[in-house]
C-alpha cells in the first residue's frame, strides 16, 4: 500500500483524489452550508457595493459604484476618460464611496486612474472593514489561520509530488509532466480557495441573495439603464457586470468589457506570504502590516 | 394582532422589495419555486423570513378533489414549512391533475358533496403531514363548473367550515366570478364564510370577448388591482373583525415599482375605511 510505489496512472489518480479532498476540505472550511447569516439581507441590499465588495473584493465595489454612477447619468464616459456630468452631482449622492468617485472625477480620469485614486480605494477600503465586523469577512486571526493552512496544503501537495517524482527519476522514468501540471492546478486551486477572505456566514448570504435574485438574473435583458430603479446595480453586485447587456448599458463595453471585467472566476483577493502572514483586506493589503501589495486589487 | 398589507415576492422584483421593506408588512412566496430547488438555496427564504413574515403560497396540491392529494407533494410542503417557518401557508380551492393529466392549470372541480368530502379528507391529511391546515383560496373560473349542485359560497362555506380551514379570500377572483356568472359581487362576498377568512388576495385582470360567450373578466395578475376589488376589501373590512393580512399578487407587466406601493397604500386605506364602519365590538376585536 505503499502509494509511491504505484505505477504512473494509479498515482495520478491517487493525487488528484489527494488535491481534491484538501481544495474540498477548504471550501467546506470557509464556505460550508449551514451558517446562518446573521445580518439581514436588506442591510445588504441598502448598499450593493457591500455585496460586490462580499463577493469579489473592494476592487469590485468600486467597479459597481462606477456603474452605478453612470448609469444614473452623474458620470460620463467619452471612451477613454470619466468626468462627472455636474457639478453639484456630489449632493446627489449618500454613500461616501460615490462621493469619493465624483470628486476624483472633476478633472477627467482614465478608469485605471480612477481606480487608483487614494480618496477613491480608502472609500472603498470601508466596505471590507464593515464585512469583518459583521463575520462576513475573516477577521486577522482567521486570515492567519488561513495562511498557515495554505502553507501547510501547499508543502504537503508539493512533498508528496516530489517524493514521487524522486521516486520515478531514480527508475529512469522520465514521464513526470502530468504530475507537474497536477501539482500546478491543485496549488492554484487551494490559493484561490483559501485567499478570499470570506466566511460561511458570507457564503450563506450570497447564496441567499443568489437565490432570491435568481429571477432578476434571468430577465436582465430586459432591464432599462437610466437608473430609476437599482435592479441593475444590485443584479450587477450579486452576479458580476458580466451579466449586464452591452445592448442597454453600452459603455460598459468600452470601460469594463468582459475579458477584463473581474468575476468570481479572476478575483481582487490575494493573500500575502511575506510579512506577518496573510492578508484580512479585499484589497490584498493586510493592515497593520505595512506594503507588500502584490497582485491585488484593480484589474 | 393587527392587519397587515404586503406583496407577493417575485424574484423579478426583489431589488425593489427589499429596497421598501418600509412599505411592506408580510411577503407570500409561491412554494412550487422553491419545493424543487436545493436545501442550500431553500435556506434563502429563512433570511427572507426574517426580514418580513413570510407566507408559502402552493399551487400544485390540487387539495379540492375526490382524489387523494399526492403523499409526495405533501411531504416536500412539509419539508419547505420545516426549514422556512412561515406565517401561515395556503393552497387553492382546487384541482390540479385528474386521470394521471396534469392540467397545468388551477381548475374548478364540480360543486357537489363529492368534492366537499374529498376536499376535507385532503385537508385533514395535509394538516397531518405539514403541521397545520392550509388557508384555502377560492379560484377564479371562466367557466361553471359542470355537475355542480351547489352555489359557490355554499360549497366554499361547507369545506371550509366542515375542515376547520382559515381561509384566504381571492376578491379579484370573486370579483370576476360574480361578473362573469351574473352574481352581485357584494351578495357573494356575504355568501362566502367571512369568519374564517385570516389573508386576502387583491390583483387585476382584463376582459377577455369570446366570439361564442359573453365576456369574461380573466384573473391575469398583470394589472393594476381595479377600484371595486378595493371596494369588496373595505366592505370585507367592515363584515370581519378579526385582522386580515392582505397580499396584493402581481405575475408580470411590472410598473414602476412606486405604483405597487400605491396599491398597497390604497389597500391600507380601505381597510381603515372598513374598520371605521364596522361595529365598536368588531373594532375592538381587530
Amino acid at each position: 500500500m505503499n502509494p509511491f510505489a504505484w505505477d504512473g496512472p494509479l498515482f495520478l489518480v491517487f493525487y488528484a483524489a489527494l488535491a481534491l479532498a484538501i481544495v474540498a476540505y477548504f471550501w467546506v472550511r470557509t464556505r460550508g452550508g449551514g451558517a446562518e447569516p446573521g445580518v439581514r439581507l436588506s442591510e445588504m441590499t441598502a448598499d450593493p457595493y457591500r455585496i460586490a465588495c462580499l463577493r469579489n473584493g473592494d476592487g469590485e465595489a468600486i467597479r459597481i459604484a462606477i456603474f452605478n454612477l453612470l448609469d444614473r447619468g452623474l458620470l460620463d464616459f467619452d471612451g477613454t476618460m470619466l468626468t462627472v456630468t455636474r457639478e453639484d452631482s456630489a449632493g446627489l449622492v449618500r454613500r461616501a464611496l460615490d462621493a469619493a468617485i465624483l470628486a476624483a472625477c472633476r478633472l477627467p480620469r482614465s478608469r485605471d486612474e480612477l481606480m487608483a485614486q487614494p480618496q477613491v480605494r480608502a472609500a472603498a477600503r470601508a466596505y471590507p472593514r464593515e464585512l469583518i465586523a459583521k463575520g462576513l469577512f475573516a477577521h486577522e486571526g482567521e486570515e492567519r489561520a488561513r495562511a498557515r493552512l495554505l502553507f501547510t496544503a501547499w508543502a504537503v501537495l508539493g512533498v508528496v509530488a516530489g517524493v514521487k517524482i524522486a521516486v520515478a527519476l531514480s527508475r529512469a522514468q522520465t514521464r513526470i509532466g502530468l504530475l507537474v501540471v497536477l501539482l500546478a492546478v491543485a496549488v492554484f486551486l487551494v490559493y484561490k480557495v483559501l485567499a478570499h477572505p470570506i466566511t460561511p456566514q458570507g457564503a450563506q448570504v450570497m447564496r441567499d441573495l443568489r437565490s432570491l435574485a435568481k429571477r432578476l438574473r434571468d430577465r436582465v435583458k430586459t432591464l432599462a439603464s437610466g437608473g430609476k430603479t437599482n435592479d441593475a446595480t444590485l443584479a450587477a453586485a450579486v452576479y458580476g457586470l458580466d451579466i449586464l447587456p452591452y445592448s442597454e448599458f453600452p459603455f460598459l463595453a468600452g470601460l469594463f468589457p468582459r475579458r477584463t471585467r473581474n468575476s468570481e472566476g479572476d478575483s481582487n483577493f490575494s493573500v500575502e506570504i511575506t510579512g506577518c502572514g496573510s492578508s484580512g483586506d479585499s484589497s490584498g493589503c493586510s493592515s497593520g502590516c505595512g506594503g507588500g501589495c502584490g497582485g491585488c486589487g484593480s484589474d | 394582532m393587527s392587519d397587515r398589507v404586503g406583496l407577493g415576492w417575485r424574484g423579478e422584483l426583489s431589488a425593489s422589495i427589499l429596497d421598501r421593506l418600509d412599505a411592506i408588512d408580510v411577503l407570500e412566496v409561491i412554494a412550487e419555486d422553491w419545493l424543487h430547488t436545493p436545501r442550500a438555496e431553500q435556506r434563502a427564504l429563512r433570511s427572507l423570513a426574517a426580514e418580513r413574515p413570510v407566507i408559502l403560497h402552493g399551487v400544485a396540491l390540487g387539495l379540492a378533489s375526490s382524489l387523494p392529494a399526492e403523499g409526495r407533494r405533501l411531504d416536500r410542503m412539509a419539508r419547505l414549512v420545516n426549514l422556512v417557518r412561515p406565517l401561515a401557508w395556503s393552497e387553492h380551492l382546487a384541482f390540479v391533475r385528474a386521470g394521471g393529466v396534469e392540467i397545468g392549470h388551477l381548475a374548478a372541480p364540480p360543486r357537489t358533496w363529492a368534492t366537499i368530502d374529498g376536499a376535507v379528507a385532503n385537508l385533514r391529511r395535509a394538516a397531518a403531514v405539514v403541521g397545520g391546515l392550509p388557508a384555502m383560496e377560492n379560484i377564479a373560473t371562466l367557466i361553471d363548473p359542470p355537475a355542480s349542485s351547489m352555489g359557490e359560497g355554499e360549497w366554499t362555506c361547507a369545506i371550509v367550515r366542515a375542515s376547520d380551514s382559515p381561509m384566504l379570500l381571492d376578491l379579484h377572483n370573486l370579483y370576476a366570478n360574480a361578473l362573469n356568472f351574473d352574481v352581485d359581487p357584494q351578495g357573494l362576498l356575504c355568501a362566502m364564510p367571512l369568519e374564517k377568512v385570516s389573508m386576502v388576495h387583491l390583483s387585476g385582470g382584463r376582459w377577455l370577448y369570446p366570439r361564442d360567450a359573453g365576456p369574461r373578466l380573466l384573473d391575469d395578475h398583470l394589472h393594476d388591482v381595479p377600484d371595486p376589488v378595493f371596494g369588496l376589501l373595505e366592505a370585507l373590512a367592515a363584515k370581519a373583525p378579526q385582522p386580515l393580512t392582505v397580499i396584493i399578487e402581481r405575475d408580470g407587466d411590472y410598473p414602476e415599482f412606486a405604483v405597487i406601493v400605491r396599491q398597497l397604500e390604497r389597500a391600507r386605506e380601505a381597510l381603515t375605511a372598513g374598520r371605521s364602519r364596522s361595529s365598536p365590538a368588531a373594532r375592538q376585536a381587530a
